[in-house]
């Protein structure tokens, strides 16, 4: 997709979300797998309209799968992750494995389900959808979002599969969510800072409240710029590091807000606590942005070489 | 010159002059040395061109995008054969001179600076005003010729270096703040001018009081318009906040696996580290696009300031490694090493103050980037 071709497709996105329906619905109508499955760097528009506006679906399977170079179908669910974890949801050599792993709410109405299994390479294999437990987590995030999927089945036909690119595509998607969502957030607190007053005039005006309000913007740009360059750059490396700082700057964004929305922002009428949950939950998924920040560190010391920069 | 050729080209050129470039290390070692050696290295890379590329010809450059001039500085500073300091005056300096000299003098000046013939200094600060900029009191009455200044500078990095000095002036009253600011361009040999360093807690003379006692300046070393130095100063920030910045950003760079180098086994943590290169990758991502936003001649304005907000915090919390790796050196090591790691933890203390301390960087985020109002 060229700018153009960009802008409207955002647009029209947009349009059909405030008309009202399922997110998922509204991705259906706009072609959205066919457009990733073309353009990967599409997820980029849709990750950054759900996190703006608080949305959940299946998406995430669709950008897993055709990072794992799968072609996605409103019948494929992928079994992610367990929250926490960034290795495959199966393991084993054996011709029966074991799968434990998280699914989006697809993982309910799939008629199958792919599975990547950790061997000495990673393989794959396609599993019909009754053949595992699935059951609805509840959990921190808005309910029916998460579910969890775990069985036993028989590894028959695995395939050859991309898993370093599968967690690449789920790991810049997240990590444009937890960006968007923690813009979100600033704005909400930003907003009230300006309204709400006391001694007299907005809390706004404190620097105290000014100050933790940049930090967050600080947070925030710091984030997008990283995942910048996961969308030009589809390295593992550019992805990790976009996943690790958006989690933190989601964290850094999420404390601070929640600090000047004070009383108002800890009532469950406020919609800030479905962000802070949201992105809790997303820092959890493909690696935590404290897990990440280790690894990181531990590759660089294990080879003793600072990767190289960014070029010009 | 198009950023990839000028990028193969320099770095040939960098491994053909090695041994021209590199400092001596005992001559390094003082700060008269560094600025004796920044200069040589910008006088060989001006007549090599590669330091007249990004500037304009009408100062005597070659052209091209200012991409090149932050890849020129990126390269020196990873290798080490400059002072990124001193070196990124001319950055901050030069597009003043460019900018709002009259072209003759630009013309004339502005080559000296880059081939290192000269150096400039940065006349902003004032005792009474650090942060508070729009309250400086450094007078310049109207002469029959020009301009007689009496007031005092202080920070004013380099200046017991400087050959010329880009003053801000109070020329309206102490109540016209902002409106009554103007800049001037001033030889540091006038008459009536008194330099004295002042010695930092690193050890270094970095910067200086400057005292003008009855300076005459003649009416031509206006930059702008009488009353227009507010302008002035605010188009120079963002300068500092650009290609200057990618430049220490660089050799923020290199300092880490100088680091990694020479920290022993288990002395680092690996989260410690994994924080600190995810500080520079993102600083590094941010100041890109502010490179290629210069590049596209877009005008920079208060977003740098989260630049620079991001390269103050990446700065400090590497060097919040170094006595935890290498404490004993820090603490006690006589050698060249030791004192290096020394002074540039203690320098990194001021990564928050200078330039603007973070304090001010989050007001002005606060106020024109979240449009949060007026602070009182």
């Amino acid at each position: 997709m060229d700018s153009g071709e960009r802008q409207l497709f955002e647009a029209s996105l947009r349009q059909a979300v405030e008309r009202g329906g399922l997110f998922d619905a509204v991705l259906n109508d706009v072609g959205w797998r066919d457009a990733v499955a073309e353009d990967p760097t599409v997820a980029a528009s849709v990750f950054a309209l759900q996190g703006e506006l608080n949305l959940t679906s299946a998406a995430l399977d669709d950008v897993v799968a055709v990072g794992l170079g799968v072609v996605p179908s409103a019948a494929l669910a992928v079994a992610l992750p367990a929250p926490g974890a960034a290795v495959p949801p199966a393991a084993g050599d054996g011709r029966t494995v074991a799968v434990s792993g998280l699914g989006t709410s697809r993982m309910l109405i799939a008629a199958e389900v792919f599975v990547v299994v950790q061997r000495d390479r990673m393989k794959a294999l396609r599993v019909t959808a009754d053949e595992l437990d699935r059951r609805r987590i509840s959990g921190l995030d808005s309910p029916g979002s998460w579910v969890e999927v775990s069985g036993s089945v028989e590894a028959v036909d695995v395939s050859d599969v991309d898993w370093d690119g599968g967690i690449a595509a789920a790991r810049r998607a997240i990590a444009q969510e937890l960006s968007a969502a923690s813009r979100a957030m600033l704005r909400l607190a930003r907003d009230h800072a300006l309204v709400r007053e006391q001694f007299g005039k907005p809390i706004g005006a404190f620097q105290a409240v000014r100050h933790r309000l940049a930090d967050c913007l600080l947070a925030v740009e710091s984030a997008d710029a990283t995942i910048a360059v996961a969308w030009a750059d589809p390295s593992p490396f550019a992805a990790t590091m976009a996943k690790a700082v958006a989690g933190r700057s989601a964290a850094t964004v999420a404390r601070n807000a929640q600090q000047v929305l004070a009383g108002i922002g800890f009532t469950a009428e406020h919609p800030f606590h479905r962000y802070l949950k949201r992105t809790m939950v997303l820092d959890q998924l493909f690696g935590t942005s404290a897990s990440l920040t280790e690894a990181i560190g531990s590759d660089v010391l294990r080879s003793g070489k600072v990767p190289a920069v960014l070029p010009l | 010159m198009e950023l990839a050729e000028f990028r193969a080209g320099l770095d040939r050129w960098l491994d053909d002059n090695e041994a021209a470039l590199r400092p001596d290390p005992d001559k390094s070692a003082t700060l008269d040395g560094q600025m004796a050696h920044t200069n040589t290295v910008k006088r060989l890379a001006f007549d090599a061109g590669w330091m007249r590329y990004g500037w304009p010809a009408r100062v005597g450059g070659l052209g091209g995008s200012p991409l090149l001039r932050g890849y020129l500085g990126e390269a020196l500073a990873a290798r080490r054969l400059i002072e990124p300091g001193p070196y990124s005056l001319t950055e901050v300096l030069a597009p003043t001179m460019i900018d709002y000299a009259p072209a003759q003098l630009a013309a004339e000046m502005v080559p000296q600076l880059l081939r290192g013939e000269e150096t400039w200094c940065q006349g902003f600060s004032e005792p009474g005003t650090g942060s508070n900029l729009g309250a400086l009191t450094c007078r310049a009455t109207r002469t029959e010729n020009g301009w007689r200044i009496n007031g005092q500078k202080v920070w004013t990095s380099y200046a017991q270096y400087a050959d010329r000095c880009v003053l801000l002036s109070r020329t309206g009253t102490v109540e016209s703040a902002h409106n009554g600011i103007t800049a001037l361009f001033v030889d540091m040999d006038s008459p009536g001018i008194t330099v004295r360093p002042l010695q930092t807690m690193h050890d270094v003379a970095e910067f200086c009081e400057v005292f003008f006692d009855d300076v005459a300046v003649p009416a031509d070393r206006l930059l702008g318009a009488e009353g227009q130095g507010w302008a002035v100063a605010m188009d120079i920030l963002p300068f500092e906040r650009s290609t200057a910045l990618w430049h220490r950003g660089a050799y923020l760079h290199r300092r880490l696996q100088d680091l990694l180098d020479a920290a022993p086994d288990g002395s680092l943590s690996p989260r410690d580290v994994g924080a600190v290169l995810e500080q520079m990758y993102a600083f590094r991502a941010r100041s890109r696009q502010t490179q290629y936003r210069l590049d596209a001649g877009e005008r920079l304005g208060p977003e740098t300031s989260i630049d620079k907000l991001m390269l103050g915090i990446a700065e400090q919390s590497l060097y919040d490694l170094v006595p935890a790796a290498l404490g004993p050196a820090v603490v006690s090591a006589g050698d060249r090493e030791g004192r290096a790691w020394r002074a540039e933890y203690l320098y990194s203390r001021a990564a928050t103050i200078y330039g603007g301390s973070s304090e001010i960087q989050r007001n002005i985020v606060a106020r024109r980037l979240l449009d949060l109002g007026p602070d009182r």
